[in-house]
């Protein structure tokens, strides 16, 4: 199972990349794993402001389906419009090309973010 | 018969193993003061043969001899006997659709034929296999417009049919969705509103024909919606939509309709048929059934239910519709009409209904107590201005045997709805003219 270190990540299973103001928000290895085959990726809308913990879309497996929960507070600039057609990116590379959106404008970190060896833990 | 699953030997052994004697200890739990205990007015048991006379005694009170002009929805269409001949087959005759696709592929089929006419007829992508009725689809729709835009304000045009306005607003109690109404600007809809509220705005419904009978411009009430994301749900008859530009054309979103007038009965008023259509990027929020073709492993052609476990099984509570049916023995007699009529047929039928509500309006206006309320811009349907009161006019019709309709909300009374179908000969229609000449 895939924990880079150089992420946060939360309960929900999201992982969170700080890039110069904005955020780059996907979902965690453990967290594909788990869902199955991806085959659908709900996206927001970009320029939607979204407060930490608010569902930005979802995530559909073949036996289920997952809300996408904003790990922090702040407007969607971009979503991952490659995700409409290869929603298996997703279970491919979820730290990478399987990115799902991108904040700006973010809150202060309201929600408590936990490091990779926190994480390890927690799905342990 | 019995239709309880368990016989009398099989209760008294559930009753040994709940350590009871009869049912009523079962259920005495419920306390003695709500128990109904004495007559609840039901007569005894009927023979079949009195039942037979009973029914056959009530069913002469059935009007079957008057001229109907009634329209507002549902209307008096003709019916080939082909249609309840085919689809009353016992292979297809049942009260509820079988889906699965290893022992319905005629059943899917015909139902996949029903979307590929619906798409057709409104110039949409996709098309489901029918819903409940039209004013539940229209609701379904707006569940759409909804959820795609995450906007909550729908506005609806004051001359969409009043049955589906009430079905509209009771659908949505208790969620937090407002509404706001485009009123009546001499017989059609009032777009100026649109500009004021873009904001959270998730869909406009119009419906043309409206339910004054005229057409509506549904490619105008588009143009306002150009920049923002709110959606367009445009309401027609398929009947009509055979001469009309389509929805599709016009730029709607979402096409819903009502789809009695293309091969079902009147039937006092129901069961009706929902048509929706929809552009394909709202092809995942769509309710209810979808068929697809597709080919088995032997390069075989075959149909299944497409999309089928999303919404009920997998999305459940994050589903946009909990519909998990059709309305499949309309759909069938719906597909065998279009098929019947054909390209031709449909709007040489839908060309027959302008023709002669054209010459009845005319001459109608001509009397000296009635005139054309509105525009001639009408294919089946108009609303008549009279001088005399509309209700005693339309009782002195009825006696006469000549259905007419009135119009909710005629605060004055003197509107006149008359609907005039393909059915209406050049005969019926003058004694309706010569009926209402002789009022004063």
């Amino acid at each position: 199972m895939l924990i880079p270190e150089h992420l946060h990540y939360t309960k929900n299973h999201e992982w969170v990349k700080f890039e110069s103001d904005n955020a780059i928000i996907g979902i965690t290895d453990f967290a594909q794993d788990e869902l199955g085959d991806i085959i659908f990726v709900e996206l927001p809308q970009e320029g939607t402001t979204f407060k930490s913990g608010d569902s930005t879309g979802t995530i559909e497996a073949v036996k289920t389906v997952a809300d996408i929960y904003a790990p922090i507070g702040g407007k969607v600039i971009e979503v991952n419009r490659i995700l409409d057609n290869e929603p298996e990116l997703i279970n491919n590379d979820p730290y990478e090309t399987g990115w799902i959106l991108k904040l700006s404008n973010i809150s202060k970190i309201d929600l408590e973010l936990l490091s990779s060896s926190e994480y390890s833990k927690i799905i342990q | 018969m019995h239709f309880i699953p368990t016989t009398p030997e099989e209760e008294i052994l559930l009753f040994k193993k709940m350590n009871i004697s009869k049912f009523s200890e079962l259920i005495n739990i419920i306390p003695e003061s709500i128990l109904i205990n004495n007559d609840i007015g039901i007569d005894n048991p009927l023979s079949e043969l009195e039942v037979y006379r009973e029914l056959n005694e009530l069913s002469h009170y059935n009007d079957n001899k008057s001229i109907c002009f009634l329209g507002n929805g549902i209307y008096d269409h003709f019916i080939p006997a082909a249609v309840d001949f085919l689809s009353s087959r016992s292979e297809f005759y049942t009260a509820y659709t079988p889906y699965q696709p290893e022992v319905s592929q005629g059943t899917l089929q015909y139902l996949y034929e029903f979307q590929s006419m619906i798409c057709e007829l409104s110039g949409m992508d996709i098309a489901n296999a029918s819903l409940y009725d039209a004013a539940s689809a229209i609701a379904e729709a707006c569940s759409i417009a909804l959820a795609a835009t995450n906007n909550n304000i729908i506005m609806y045009s004051s001359l969409i049919n009043n049955n589906y306005i009430e079905v509209l607003k009771t659908y949505f109690i208790g969620r937090e969705v407002e509404f706001k109404e485009m009123d009546d600007d001499n017989g059609t809809t009032d777009l100026s509103k649109i500009n004021d509220i873009k904001n959270n705005l998730a869909a406009v419904i119009i419906q043309s024909p409206n339910r004054y009978g005229l057409i509506e411009n549904w490619s105008k009430a588009k143009n306002e919606l150009l920049k923002s994301r709110s959606l367009l749900i445009a309401v027609s008859d398929p009947m009509s939509l055979s001469i009309l530009k389509s929805p599709g054309q016009s730029g709607a979103d979402i096409f819903v309709g009502e789809g009695q007038s293309v091969g079902n009965n009147m039937q006092y008023g129901g069961p009706l048929i929902g048509l929706m259509a929809i552009k394909e990027e709202f092809k995942r929020r769509m309710p209810g059934r979808i068929v697809g073709k597709t080919i088995d492993i032997n390069n075989k052609v075959g149909y299944v239910l497409t999309l089928q476990t999303r919404e009920q099984h997998i999305r459940r509570g994050h589903a946009t519709s909990n519909i998990c049916t059709n309305q499949g023995l309309l759909a069938l007699r719906t597909a065998i009409y279009l098929s019947l009529m054909g390209k031709k047929g449909l709007p040489y039928v839908a060309n027959l209904c302008y023709q002669k509500a054209q010459y009845a309006a005319l001459n109608i206006s001509k009397l000296n107590n009635f005139n054309l309320k509105y525009s001639k811009y009408f294919i089946k349907e108009f609303i008549i201005e009279t001088k005399l009161s509309a209700s005693n006019v339309i009782r002195h019709c009825n006696r006469k045997g000549i259905l007419i309709g009135r119009v909710i909300n005629d605060n004055h009374d003197s509107l006149l709805q008359i609907s005039i179908t393909e059915k209406r000969s050049k005969n019926e229609i003058d004694l309706l003219i010569s009926t209402l000449k002789k009022l004063n």
